[in-house]
């Protein structure tokens, strides 16, 4: 019997292992019921032996508390064992843990698709129900990217033009190019996304609209637009700017778009530098 | 791709194929074949919901109704604005017109 068979009263834990505890038991058994008790002990502290992953793992029966589970194959269920009992699994590989609402219950409600060395901590509801109380990344998304040098001539007549950030300063889940200034989700969640960019040279001429959007597979988010009215004095500068969370599911992706309107042509330039024109975004 | 996943997919997103296969090139087929499905498997109560109403209209097609909304009404800022420009250029000309005008009514008053 491992911990998880005890009992929590006191009088119904009459053996451990195949030594009877109960009363008059004899004294000679009585180190071996110690020793049994121990085990089990640490048996439920243990790195249990890694488990293959399949439609059902058997994490309540393995003899310790943490255990690897390896493989890629979609997991929907864990066995049947005691209310209160935890497990701490390691992922060695990307494989899917179905949600269900009453028998795998996952963060959000959502599947997780988990990458190699990410952690999760599952308790038993009993009855073959579990509910997954956390779940860490190995590397959660996050990422910054600016655009290093000015680009002339991008917007200015209502032009739509996708901000490509081409300098990255970090990305842990490799998931920005740098070549299109697209970020792809590889963890469905909530994403704090932030952008600033600046817009200059307008020939002296009122820009009468600007407007930055976070545009992502789900919605789009206008967080800075504007629209002007001719002012004597022409204004020469505008910087936009703002962040939203966002939710995003796996695959999903994210980008930043611009325009500016009111100039006979797409005449405005594009500034670029660090502390400008940036984009950056965090798995919440 | 089932033609139904695509469909689902299309509730969600603007162009179904090009998040598939920028899926595909990032995540690689295995883990974008589980974001599809988990993607699909999350929208469809939605998308099942959204079907049955008159009208129907997939993203591409809602997000093209939205933009042309956009579009029309940042053209009818820049209207408004060159109006108000020359609005504001005719006051300065009248507000000249009117100094050349004392100019004169001056000049003869000192005659």
């Amino acid at each position: 019997m491992a911990l998880a068979g005890w009992s929590t009263t006191a009088a119904s834990n009459a053996s451990v292992g195949s030594i009877n505890w109960a009363e008059g038991q004899a004294p000679s058994t009585v180190n071996d019921s110690a020793r049994y008790t121990m085990a089990d002990v640490k048996a439920e502290w243990y790195q249990a032996a890694d488990l293959a992953s399949g439609s059902t793992v058997n994490i309540g029966a393995a003899v310790g508390g943490y255990m690897h589970i390896t493989g890629t194959t979609t997991i929907t269920a864990f066995d049947t064992i005691d209310k209160g009992i935890r497990r701490w699994l390691k992922f060695d590989g990307a494989l899917t843990l179905t949600h269900n609402a009453t028998t795998l219950i996952l963060p959000n409600g959502v599947n997780i698709v988990t990458s190699a060395k990410d952690m999760a901590l599952f308790i038993s509801e009993g009855s073959g129900n579990w509910r997954c109380l956390v779940y860490t990344p190995a590397s959660p998304a996050a990422f910054s990217a600016y655009k290093s040098a000015p680009t002339a001539d991008v917007t200015g007549a209502g032009t739509t033009y996708t901000v490509i950030f081409d300098s990255v300063i970090f990305d842990r889940t490799a998931g920005f190019n740098n070549s299109t200034g697209v970020f792809t989700a590889s963890a469905t969640g909530l994403y704090l996304l932030t952008t600033n960019v600046l817009f200059y040279n307008f020939g002296g001429v009122t820009i009468t609209a600007a407007a930055l959007q976070i545009h992502t597979s789900n919605r789009d988010y206008y967080v800075a637009d504007g629209a002007f009215q001719y002012v004597a004095g022409s204004l020469q500068q505008i910087s936009l700017g703002g962040g939203v969370i966002a939710d995003m599911d796996a695959g999903d992706t994210v980008s930043i778009k611009v325009y500016i309107n009111g100039l006979a042509g797409d005449t405005a330039d594009l500034y670029g530098g660090a502390a400008d024109v940036y984009f950056q975004g965090a798995l919440l | 791709m089932s033609p139904l996943q695509r469909t689902i997919l299309a509730d969600a997103v603007i162009d179904p194929d090009e998040w598939y296969d920028n899926a595909v090139t990032v995540l690689g087929k295995e883990r974008a074949d589980a974001a599809l499905a988990e993607k699909v498997t999350r929208r469809q109560p939605e998308y099942n919901a959204a079907v049955k109403q008159p009208g129907y209209q997939p993203r591409a097609e809602r997000q093209a109704v939205i933009d042309q909304a956009r579009a029309d009404a940042v053209k009818e800022n820049a209207s408004q604005a060159e109006a108000e420009k020359k609005k504001q250029q005719i006051a300065v000309l009248d507000a000249i017109l009117s100094d050349a005008d004392s100019l004169a009514k001056l000049k003869s008053a000192i005659k």
